[in-house]
């Protein structure tokens, strides 16, 4: 339950919404728990569920789906793929003078996919297969889902640093 | 896994890298001398590595509330408790649906030994329903033997149905003689008395008067004569025929025209014990006369007496 209070909370981003969602998704698996499959990952299949659950109600509720435009992200990727930041810059010129909204805010601004491969493996600690099992998708799709959504997570911390006055340079 | 990839994967791998994500020790050592010996690789290890860090450094993770736990299991809670109350209740009623049908069943079925042959108890039943339908069918067809229509369709105003009615209430001893004689010029008188129309009291053959009772209806009076001779009964109902002139009685038009035409009307099947009725004018006095005789012996009693 821990799990998925925690995930609820990051991807609602409000404490309230996280509740219900979280409540949502276990009185839905209750209801339901007739078409678990036995033998299955009972934690993965709660995840679906809140997956679900948050993709109907939370965002019907916002009335402006999230789409993970591909194609966009992409081409985004693509310009940043190829940038190098000296790691001590980003370190203690980027990372040290960002506040923990901050962090959160960009961790937020994340497309869905990218931002739930993200959340599940950095902040709890899961593996690529138990990801994979959560999300339904192949192994190779999480590391590329995660690997795109760190950098693309770094571009946005570096430019909240950089809007504060604590800009570092790149190389490409 | 193959190396000779395009930077794309292998900037993948040290994602699996930093992440603890590749079991293959050779494959694993690959990497390590990849990002030892590539500044790029190296920067771009060390840049990832820090985000991860960054992230889970300054994201909190969220304490799951005692409350939103109480929440949530109370509401499983009640769930289960509707689900269990719901299921007792559809188990019970359709537990007591099967019991009483595999009871019925088995009650039914069961055979009962009499002597030494076993026989099914819905053999009973069988033979109740044969002796019980031609039972009813009797029964029924007693009923059916009032066929005059007259009688059939007439109202409690209908002299035909008073004077039936009042004939049974003689013979069921209801209905007692008021004024006993056998005298009939006695009786006429009583009744000429008391009932304020001049009643007409014949003399039957083989048959002795026994006297008379008096009653109203709607305020007319009505005289009724018992004769007896053994077992058998002749009753007379009489009224003023001013009663059915003034509506306060019924006769069937038809009935009248037949007593203008022929002088009295005859007909049996007037109650359940198939009596005879006949009906005729005197003066004017209606009577209406039944009697437990064949209309055949009626008829030759009755052309006896009236003249």
């Amino acid at each position: 339950m821990k799990l998925l209070n925690n995930y609820a909370l990051r991807m609602t981003g409000d404490q309230l919404e996280a509740d219900d969602l979280l409540q949502d998704t276990y009185m839905r698996a209750f209801r339901f728990f007739h078409k678990f499959e036995k033998g299955t990952n009972c934690k993965a299949w709660l995840f679906r569920i809140m997956k679900n659950c948050y993709i109907n109600k939370y965002r019907k509720n916002k009335k402006e789906p999230s789409k993970v435009d591909y194609e966009d992200v992409q081409n985004f990727y693509d310009s940043i793929r190829d940038e190098l930041v000296d790691p001590n810059d980003l370190e203690h010129k980027v990372f040290s003078n960002l506040l923990d909204d901050d962090v959160m805010n960009a961790l937020n601004s994340l497309q869905d996919d990218y931002k739930t491969v993200v959340i599940l493996c950095d902040l709890e600690s899961l593996s690529y297969e138990e990801i994979a099992e959560f999300l339904d998708v192949p192994i190779g799709t999480v590391r590329s889902r995660l690997h795109r959504g760190r950098k693309i997570l770094q571009r946005k911390l570096s430019d909240y640093a950089k809007s504060k006055g604590f800009a570092v340079k790149t190389k490409i | 896994m193959d190396l000779n990839t395009t930077a794309f994967n292998i900037d993948e791998l040290i994602t699996s890298y930093i992440d603890n994500q590749i079991s293959d020790p050779a494959l694993r050592k690959q990497v390590e001398d990849m990002i030892a010996g590539d500044a790029r690789l190296n920067s771009k290890y060390k840049t990832e590595l820090l985000t991860k860090n960054l992230l889970q450094s300054r994201i909190k993770q969220a304490e799951l509330s005692d409350q939103i736990y109480l929440k949530i299991t109370s509401s499983i809670n009640t769930i289960v408790e509707q689900h269990k109350q719901s299921y007792n209740s559809e188990y019970s009623v359709s537990e007591y649906r099967d019991n009483y049908w595999r009871y019925l069943v088995e009650m039914i079925s069961a055979p009962l030994r009499i002597g030494k042959v076993p026989v099914p108890r819905y053999a009973f039943a069988i033979f109740i329903l044969f002796i019980a339908v031609p039972a009813f069918f009797i029964m029924n067809s007693k009923e059916s033997k009032i066929k005059n229509p007259y009688v059939l369709a007439g109202t409690e105003k209908s002299i035909m149905v008073q004077a039936v009615n009042e004939f049974h209430n003689v013979l069921d001893g209801k209905c007692k003689v008021q004024y006993k004689s056998s005298n009939a010029a006695e009786v006429q008188k009583y009744v000429n008395d008391n009932a304020n129309f001049k009643a007409y009291v014949p003399n039957i053959d083989n048959y002795s008067l026994t006297g008379c009772m008096l009653n109203e209806y709607n305020g007319r009076k009505l005289a009724h004569l018992i004769y007896i001779s053994g077992d058998d009964i002749i009753y007379i109902y009489q009224t003023n025929m001013d009663a059915i002139i003034k509506n306060e009685l019924d006769l069937p038009e038809q009935v009248r025209d037949e007593i203008i035409a022929a002088k009295y009307y005859m007909c049996d099947e007037v109650d359940d014990i198939n009596c005879t009725m006949t009906l005729w004018f005197k003066d004017n006095v209606v009577c209406a006369s039944i009697t437990t005789m064949p209309k055949q012996d009626m008829y030759n009693t009755f052309t006896s007496f009236i003249k």
